[in-house]
């Protein structure tokens, strides 16, 4: 009766005597390699950049040629105002001048009305001109593009059991 | 707002404002646009209130004086005189107005000066000079002073010699400035005086 008890109890204790062995012999053996799983990007973005439009050469010289005949034309307006309102101001009385009127008086209004036609013109072209130059200012603009930058930082696993960290930008 | 204001001020500025009665009439009844010249005073005023030539109370016409024969007496000259003055009126239709003078015996190298004054705005006066019994004839010396005409008055002068004897000057019309015709009349000064050369 005793010696079958022995027997199912030395089974059990040869049993992990062996296993350890057996370990350290796959530990010797090169480990098997993995094939390199596809890189997972952690995560994306967009960024978006206004980029705004430039005027051309040709652009730039018409409105500035406008814009600098307008101011020339309010100029010769002002200078012929003020010579109007000189002339004017020259013959004009309200009270006794003691002086007979005379073709120097007449000469001088015929001066005044004939200045003041011309700054009425000038004034006139000047300011549409000077309007035009800015409406075709603003009309003209170049539109503003919008750029898109794509980033995203992929990290992939290497081949050798390593990692790599990899930083994108697309446009 | 007050910009507003001055924009306007400044651009009104441009036309001529010339009130009634600030100007003198020029030649031949100038006057700004929308005035007229009143003949009594000569000054440029609203139409309606422009009058009709008159000689006034300081330029009285005297009758009668119309021809050399008939002159006024301006008196006796010494051989350097003093400045005889008279104020007439030449209305319409009257072909000038005659003087006498004499000029005192003895004198020698003596010339007669005279200078008449009147409105530019009227018929152009001018002087005459003969001696008695003479057709006087016209003479119109440049003047010594320069005038412009600015102050309303034209001026035609006379410089001619002259020894003893009686003297006949007139102020007579030139025929100019007349308006076409519609203004053949006019108040005037006289000055005659008696000098040495």
């Amino acid at each position: 009766m005793e010696a079958p008890a022995a027997a199912p109890a030395a089974a059990p204790a040869a049993a992990p005597a062996a296993a350890p062995a057996a370990m350290v012999e796959k530990a010797a053996e090169p480990p098997a390699l993995e094939p390199a799983r596809d890189p997972v990007p952690v995560r994306t973005r967009e960024i978006r950049i206004d980029v705004p439009g430039e005027r051309s050469l040709n652009n730039k010289l018409v409105v500035g040629g406008v814009f600098a005949a307008g101011l020339i034309a309010s100029t010769l307006g002002v200078y012929w105002h003020l010579d109007s309102r000189d002339a004017s101001n020259a013959v004009g009385a309200d009270e006794f001048t003691g002086k007979a009127w005379t073709e120097d008086q007449i000469a001088l209004v015929d001066r005044a009305d004939r200045s003041k036609t011309r700054a009425i013109v000038a004034y006139s072209l000047g300011g549409a001109l000077v309007i035009g130059a800015v409406a075709a200012y603003i009309f003209t603009e170049p539109k503003t593009e919008t750029a898109v930058i794509r980033t995203g930082v992929v990290v992939a696993p290497t081949s050798d059991g390593g990692g790599m960290v990899t930083k994108l930008w697309s446009f | 707002m007050r910009a507003v204001f001055a924009t306007l001020l400044f651009a009104a500025a441009c036309t001529p404002d010339v009130a009634p009665g600030t100007y003198l009439c020029g030649p031949e009844e100038l006057c700004p646009d929308g005035l007229a010249c009143d003949r009594v005073t000569a000054i440029c005023e609203v139409p309606s209130n422009a009058e009709p030539f008159a000689c006034g109370d300081k330029h009285v016409d005297v009758p009668g004086d119309d021809a050399p024969a008939t002159a006024q007496s301006l008196g006796d000259f010494a051989c350097v005189s003093l400045v005889a003055e008279r104020r007439s009126c030449m209305p319409a239709g009257d072909a000038g107005d005659f003087y006498r003078f004499r000029v005192a015996d003895g004198c020698t190298n003596v010339r007669v000066t005279a200078s008449v004054v009147h409105a530019v705005a009227f018929e152009r006066l001018v002087l005459q000079l003969a001696k008695e019994g003479e057709t006087p004839e016209t003479i119109d010396t440049p003047c010594a002073t320069n005038r412009t005409g600015d102050d309303g008055n034209a001026v035609s002068c006379l410089d001619a010699p002259v020894g003893p004897g009686t003297y006949v000057i007139g102020v007579v019309p030139d025929g100019t400035g007349t308006c076409d015709n519609e203004c053949r009349f006019n108040r005037y000064g006289l000055a005659v005086q008696v000098t040495n050369q």
